[in-house]
């Protein structure tokens, strides 16, 4: 409360009389006062409002912190962001009406304003003046005079006083803002600045910080409440089906997870929370393909006069139901998960026999123990049994005397049932069928009940592919024997570092010794196995002997060289065991030179034989898989009978896959170990079990499994190609792709002109017959012999300089091949009726050997160069001997004669035609090794068509073979094509556009039929989007 | 009353009859329109307009239907699920038309997501401008990566095509391709055949973790690939036809970590180059209505490689203002080829002409060789297999001395198998720049903690395979132990983008990295 002020000029020392108006002599008297006062009224106005929008700002952002707090603790958001701006508001009210009071007095009347100067302190201009405070005071009294408060004195003394003042003002040069005093502000500024800390304190904080976000965007943090039942009362009546032979089950107001098996009858009975006149339960599926999603259901509730709701749904897989009421208004219950509870296929463990009871005579009865589980029901065990030959026996089916899940029995097997030459590789295992009807969503296909197999297992039997096996094994344990001999002397210090101790380096002389020794006792007994191996080459042995030869040879050295290094002269005698290390040395270094050669033949030994048994794994592979694709075809057509055959071929298929990832896992064993993502495999796993050609025809998708079996079956003979091509061998062409058009056109037209070949050349061979059946008898001359075997005995000589561990694979062969045919004509030269033909005959095949030889070496070495050099000997060779014998012109008669001329006129024709194919459109698909086969196939017709001209047929044979051979390769390098590129042709293996054929004709034949107007775009952008 | 007066009033009575008379067909319209704006603003991703339109419209099975949508667009598929059981429970859809059918497409793809997707965590990166979920918390790993990586992206593709999500664009980790067939149109066989790996639809990106590949893939640019196609797909209101989606998605792909795009494959440029000059190219119609639906993979590599070329002249002839117009031109509606011509700013067949002209002599250095496309090799047998890993090398010492050493390699003899790879390189000038050789030799030196020699011959090998992982992880190896840190830095990332699942790359971040945080997260994840 603002106290009266007394006037200044007291009434009772004026002692005059009361105070009375008076003209005032001057208009202006004051008015530079007054305007001083109303200066000071707004000045005070201005800082009341700053007042107050500093204070509210203050107070809003401390109520934002804690609105941010609330919503951070409480997360909502939206409630906060509700009465936070009230808050603030009310707030901005309570500081504006604080300002309103505190400067409503000022703002009255200039009287209450001259009274608040003159309460005021501090100076009233700048700089400061002492005498401001009096100023303060007097400037009130003069503004009382001047509205004639107080003692009324002399009028001109007032107006003196007043003029007085006013000049002082002047003068003084008051400043409103300075005569209300200076601004307090310090709490303010405190306050603003706890509340900024207070701020960056709370951001620190991560509830708060979320709890502003959820201010900043009025959102109620919290999870969603589960929508309120659409019932009061709900309860489930499960019914399942009766071969899980459970009773039925009541569950009152479930929640959670509805788990049952497939075919369960779920009965619903709700109380609504609003009175419904309409329900509908829907069921929706869970995927395991979008586009081949089963459809939801809907099932509608019905309506009892008491206003329950009855239904109900059958579970046929994983999913959700959810209940919705009404039908404007709707009422809609959360999904519901519900689960299957899978009906799990059956198992059956079959220990394997003893040892002793896998031998087995043919009046034997071999008792099979089993024990069979299964979560519902056994319905049937069975024995199965595969002979060699791929055909598969059951015994009859046991049935379990009552309903049980665990059956533990025994099969008794009678031998003699089985043919006894069949008994050589007997197969196996026993089947448990359970008693699933098959209620999910898709029925079983081969219903009643799921299929599961024991483990494979085998009677003993003589058994010649584990002995080849083991001597594989030997082999692959020898050369690794040998790699690491040769580590050994590669690294030892023993007979080079005269700076280790004597007794160190004699002790690692003789170990090398004993390594090298130990090397060839297990070779000995290897060739001596794989002399007795029948599935073995005969020049495996020949050829580990050879190695063992040599190596022996410069083991004796070495061992001889090691007489001189008796036990203890180490310690006796250094220095003559100094100079017998010394006289070892350039034996160890023969035998490390040896060793690099002698370990590439093992290792082409191994992988060699590794290839040929893969090779017949291959072939046996195809054609089960052959069989099995007409098996397919006719259960596709509706013939149910095959199903049992189908499945044991599939049993056949997935043993001789199993043993073809057996070698070829030994091959891979030099492909290097690199960081691989384990989890990677279990998918890999997944999917090779989900495309198992059985599940896929439990699932019922007969269709795809054929597809599958045919896409398998090209991927077989793929890998038969790749193996016999190099295994060395060639082999017939696959069918052809369907889906390239221009493929398909150039496809055919090299296959035609690859049978077209074909048949020239099985023409070829016809005359060639001829000419060697009227030739056969021509006995060469003793000069001709004579010459021919000292020529084939020098080429022989040249062969075995080559060092052939620097030929590849193939080319060791071929120079095998090349000797052994030599070895040949050594043979029929020196009989006493040396056969003209034979010669010829050997002749050619040493040349040929020699060319494959001639492929794999690298001609700027010095095998290479020795090589080429042989070759041509070899040409030589055989061109004289051919030239002994009689020519088809002289032994044929006319009309074979001839047909040399036509055959050569078809050769031009059909090179001509593989010209233009080449040339034109059709052949800029040729891949780079597809042109490479056409040039060898180009170069081969000619060769071939000049050899028709003068009527030699061995030699166009050998061109006819090149060209068809060069087609061959065309025709393959467009088989192995890659698929239709991924999006990223050039690396990016990412999007969608990765598609294969099937989706795009599918879509193709989808885009056929016109849009409606107005839709051909979206259309359009629709399988765009498809394909992106 | 006058008649004037009266007219006016009767006319006024008539105008209001007749209005109330249409009103409901007027209504009908409108819900109609509503329903028809929200389905176009869902086709360019416009969630929010489909929000705003729905608003109006009238409730409905065609509103559930299209709010089930706009959830799945959100990815709140349990939303999705319950409002389109809704739609279906109401019993309006009478099961044959296309809104029934998209009701159930749309409530089978909810369930199917929850399904794949499972109990699985979501990260969002520290700027808010990806979401990433993953359906195993292993893949968590990626998020760190994938963020950084699309920061990069967004700031520079935000520039390039001119638009920035104004939302959190979604990724979805999966971790069993099977898992994308229940997501996408793609059936398991698709994807299993085509080895699809990532998908961009319905407002987000869906990909399979690196984690379930054996050597991992490129699972980085391929995010930034998808990223590209979200982007246009907003940009241009999903108008831009596939030749131009493809075309910008490879220009862009590897923008994020480089300025100008990975040079073509030699290969792809001698076809492209023989294309050129055989006038032989594949024409943007033939692209249509897909480029992997061109008859041979090779057709593919070069329509690829066409259409990259062409908006990469376009970007560095007419600047990223070029990029715009075309993009611009294409939402307004332009035929693409018109807004590329408009944007290059003569006919198309001068900017064809002039493409011809510069990428013929670009190319003309490309190397006859086979197109590498991803091989699937289940059911083949690796020609190593057969072979030996250095059947290239041909016949003669080189490789007799090569096979050596791999043979001395498995057995453990480290020392005696680098000299016998010694022995290959020096018999043969080609062995010594053989990839094989140099990067089995690199990988022993690392083993034997050569550094400096492994670095040499590692560079070797990764300019062959530069997607290598293992590799790569080699050479960071190598090269931060050889002191070279910047050098095994750039190694490290492209280990990461590849495979971040190899576990001792982390250990050789932990000591790269200079930020703390980065050094402990990394420390954390190395497993030495």
């Amino acid at each position: 409360m603002t106290r009266e002020r007394r006037p200044v000029i007291p009434s009772s020392e004026a002692d005059c009389a009361p105070p009375r108006a008076e003209k005032r002599p001057n208009m202006n008297e004051g008015a530079q006062l007054r305007k001083l006062l109303d200066r000071v009224r707004w000045v005070a106005a201005g800082r009341g409002g700053a007042a107050a929008a500093w204070d509210a700002g203050v107070a809003t952002a401390v109520l934002a912190i804690i609105a941010a707090a609330g919503a951070g603790w409480s997360l909502r958001g939206d409630v906060a962001a509700k009465w936070w701006p009230v808050a603030s508001l009310a707030a901005l009210a309570i500081a504006g009406a604080a300002a309103v009071r505190r400067v409503a007095p000022v703002l009255r009347s200039r009287r209450e304003a001259a009274a608040a100067i003159a309460r005021r302190h501090g100076p009233l201009a700048v700089p400061p003046d002492p005498a401001d405070r009096s100023l303060r005071h007097e400037i009130g009294g003069a503004f009382d005079l001047l509205e004639g408060r107080g003692r009324t004195g002399s009028s001109q003394l007032r107006t003196a006083y007043i003029a007085e003042v006013e000049a002082r003002i002047e003068t003084r040069g008051v400043r409103a803002r300075f005569a209300l005093g200076r601004v307090r502000i310090k709490k303010r500024v405190l306050a603003a600045i706890a509340a900024g800390v207070g701020f960056a304190a709370a951001a620190q904080i991560e509830s708060w910080r979320e709890g502003l976000a959820l201010l900043h965007g009025g959102i109620d943090g919290r999870e969603p409440p589960p929508p309120e039942p659409v019932w009061s009362a709900l309860s489930l009546e499960l019914e399942y089906p009766e071969h899980t032979g459970r009773v039925p089950r009541s569950i009152p107001n479930p929640s959670g997870a509805l788990r049952a098996p497939a075919g369960t009858r779920v009965r619903l009975e709700l109380i609504p929370r609003v009175p419904a006149k309409s329900g509908a339960v829907v069921v929706a599926h869970d995927p395991d393909e979008l586009s081949r999603a089963p459809g939801s259901e809907r099932t509608l509730l019905a309506v009892a006069d008491d206003g329950r709701l009855h239904g109900e749904f059958v579970v046929r897989g994983s999913g959700s139901w959810t209940i919705v009421l009404g039908d404007g208004d709707a009422h809609v219950s959360a999904a519901l998960p519900v689960e299957l509870e899978p009906d799990r296929a059956p198992e059956i463990e079959v220990p394997p026999l003893s040892p002793a009871e896998q031998s087995v005579r043919d009046d034997d009865t071999v008792v099979i123990h089993w024990n069979a589980q299964d979560d519902f029901g056994i319905a049937t065990v069975e024995l199965v049994y595969q002979l060699a030959d791929g055909t598969t026996h059951r015994l009859s089916r046991q049935t379990p005397p009552a309903p049980t899940r665990s059956w533990r029995s025994h099969t008794a097997w009678d031998i003699s049932a089985i043919p006894a030459d069949a008994r050589t590789e007997v197969l196996y295992w026993l089947e448990v069928v359970d008693n699933d009807p098959g209620l999910g969503h898709t029925p079983l296909a081969d219903g009643p009940g799921k299929r599961t197999k024991s483990a494979t297992m085998q009677l003993q039997v003589e058994d010649e592919q584990a002995e080849h096996a083991q001597n594989i094994a030997s082999l692959r344990e020898l050369r690794d024997a040998a790699v690491d001999a040769l580590a050994a002397r590669m690294t030892s210090t023993a007979l080079r570092d005269e700076a280790v101790a004597m007794p160190e380096r004699v002790e690692g002389a003789r170990s090398l010794l004993a390594q090298v020794e130990a090397l060839l006792i297990g070779m000995a007994a290897t060739v001596d196995a794989l002399s007795v191996d029948a599935l073995a080459q005969d020049r495996d042995a020949k050829t580990l002997a050879g190695i063992h030869g040599r190596l022996l040879a410069i083991h004796r050295r070495e061992a001889t060289a090691h007489g001189t290094l008796p036990p203890g002269v180490e310690f006796s005698d250094p220095e003559a065991a100094g100079t017998a290390l010394g006289r070892i040395l350039p034996i160890d270094d023969q035998m490390r030179n040896a060793l690099e050669d002698e370990i590439i033949r093992l290792d082409d030994m191994v992988d060699g034989m590794l290839l040929e048994r893969l090779e017949t794994l291959v072939a046996r592979l195809e054609t089960t898989q052959r069989k099995l694709i007409e098996l397919l075809e006719a259960l596709q057509a509706g013939d149910e009978s095959v199903r049992g055959q189908i499945e044991q071929l599939e049993q056949r298929r997935r043993e001789d896959l199993r043993r073809l990832s057996e070698i070829r896992a030994q091959l891979r064993d030099e492909i290097e170990q690199e960081y691989m993502n384990a989890d990677a495999f279990a998918i890999l796993e997944q999917m090779a079990a989900d495309e198992e050609l059985q599940a896929m025809l439990d699932r019922g998708e007969v269709d795809r499994a054929l597809e599958r079996a045919r896409g398998e079956l090209d991927d077989v003979a793929q890998m038969r190609d790749r193996v016999q091509q190099q295994a060395g061998a060639g082999g017939p062409a696959n069918p052809l792709s369907e889906e390239e058009r221009k493929r398909i056109e150039l496809l055919r037209e090299l296959s035609r002109i690859q049978d077209e070949e074909g048949t020239l050349r099985n023409r070829t061979a016809e005359l060639q017959k001829k000419w060697r059946d009227a030739v056969d008898e021509q006995v060469a001359t003793k000069e001709q012999a004579e010459s021919a075997r000292k020529r084939g005995e020098a080429l022989r000589e040249m062969l075995d300089d080559i060092n052939d561990a620097r030929l590849g694979r193939e080319a060791r062969r071929g120079l095998e091949d090349a000797a052994a045919a030599l070895e040949r004509l050594g043979a029929e030269s020196s009989s006493e009726t040396p056969s003209a033909l034979e010669l010829a005959d050997a002749a050619d095949a040493a040349q040929d050997g020699i060319a494959r030889a001639l492929g794999g070496a690298e001609r700027r070495e010095q095998e290479g160069k020795a090589l080429e050099k042989a070759q041509a000997r070899a040409q030589s060779l055989r061109d004289d001997l051919d030239g002994n014998l009689p020519s088809t012109q002289e032994v044929l008669p006319e009309a074979e004669r001839k047909e040399f001329d036509a055959l050569g006129e078809r050769q031009q024709g059909l090179r001509g035609r593989a010209n233009e194919l080449v040339k034109g459109e059709l052949g800029e698909l040729l891949p780079p090794a597809g042109r490479q086969g056409m040039r060898r196939a180009d170069a081969g017709m000619g060769r071939s068509g000049r050899a028709l001209d003068q009527s030699t047929p061995r030699e166009a044979i050998g061109g006819q073979s090149q060209a068809w051979q060069g087609l061959q390769d065309a025709i393959d390098s467009l088989r192995r094509g890659p698929p239709p590129p991924p999006a990223g042709a050039t690396g990016d293996a990412s999007t969608e556009t990765e598609r294969d054929r099937s989706l795009r004709d599918a879509l193709l034949e989808a885009m056929r039929e016109d849009a409606p107007p107005g839709f051909v775009d979206p259309v359009r952008r629709y399988y765009e989007e498809l394909l992106r | 009353m006058t008649s004037r007066g009266h007219f006016t009033r009767s006319l006024f009575a008539a105008v209001v009859v007749g209005l109330m008379a249409l009103a409901p067909h007027a209504a009908v319209r409108a819900d109609d329109d509503a329903i028809a704006a929200a389905d176009a603003a869902l086709g360019r991703w416009d969630v929010a307009t489909a929000n705003r339109e729905l608003a109006d419209a009238d409730e409905g099975p065609a509103k559930q239907v299209k709010l089930g949508m706009i959830a799945i667009y959100e990815g709140r598929y349990a939303d999705a699920e319950q409002v389109l059981a809704e739609a279906i429970a109401a019993g309006s859809l009478d099961g044959t038309d296309a809104l029934a059918e998209e009701a159930r497409h749309y409530l089978a793809l909810a369930r199917g997501a929850q399904k794949a997707l499972g109990a699985a965590i979501t990260l969002t990166s520290t700027d808010g401008h990806v979401t990433a979920v993953f359906a195993d918390a292993k893949d968590a790993l990626l998020a760190p990566y994938l963020f950084d990586a699309m920061a990069k992206a967004r700031e520079v593709l935000g520039v390039e095509l001119g638009v920035l999500p104004d939302h959190a664009v979604r990724f979805e980790f999966l971790d069993d391709p099977a898992k994308l067939a229940m997501v996408t149109p793609l059936t398991v066989a698709n994807i299993r055949t085509t080895g699809t790996v990532g998908v961009t639809k319905h407002r987000r990106v869906v990909m399979v973790t690196p984690r379930i590949m054996v050597h991992g893939y490129g699972w980085l640019d391929t995010a930034v690939h998808e990223y590209v196609h979200y982007l246009l797909t907003l940009r241009t209101g999903n108008l831009a036809p596939v030749w131009l989606q493809e075309g910008l998605a490879k220009l862009y792909e590897a923008r994020w970590r480089r300025e100008t795009p990975e040079p073509l494959a030699p290969p792809v440029a001698f076809r492209l180059h023989q294309a050129i000059v055989r006038d032989d190219l594949v024409t943007l119609e033939e692209m249509y209505p897909s480029v992997a639906m061109l008859p041979s993979a090779e057709l593919a590599a070069l329509a690829y490689a066409e259409v990259e070329t062409m908006l990469a002249l376009l970007r560095e002839r007419r600047g990223t203002e070029g990029i715009t117009i075309l993009l611009d031109r294409v939402l307004a509606g332009d035929d693409a080829k018109t807004a590329l011509a408009t944007a290059w700013g003569d006919d198309f067949d001068a900017f064809y002409t002039e493409w011809k002209r510069v990428t013929k002599t670009r190319t003309a250095k490309g190397r006859e060789g086979e197109i590498d496309t991803p091989k699937f090799k289940e059911g083949e047998i690796d020609p190593d297999e057969i072979g030996d890993v250095f059947s290239e090398l041909g016949g003669g010492k080189a490789r007799q001395h090569a096979r050596l050493g791999a043979l001395l390699q498995s057995r453990g003899h480290l020392e005696a198998s680098a000299m016998q790879y010694e022995k290959a390189r020096a018999a043969d000038a080609r062995a010594r720049r053989d990839p094989t050789l140099s990067r089995r030799l690199g990988k022993l030196y690392v083993e034997l903690e050569r550094w400096g020699e492994a670095v040499a011959l590692l560079e070797i090998a990764a300019a062959d395979e530069p997607d290598d992982a293992n590799l790569a992880a080699a050479q960071t190896r190598a090269l931060l132990r050889a002191g070279q840190r910047a050098a095994a830095l750039e190694a490290a990332d492209r280990t990461l983008r590849n495979n971040p699942f190899v576990p001792t790359i982390h250990c050789d971040l932990a000591e790269l990295a200079t930020d703390k945080a980065i050094v402990e997260r990394e420390r954390g994840l190395c497993r030495p």
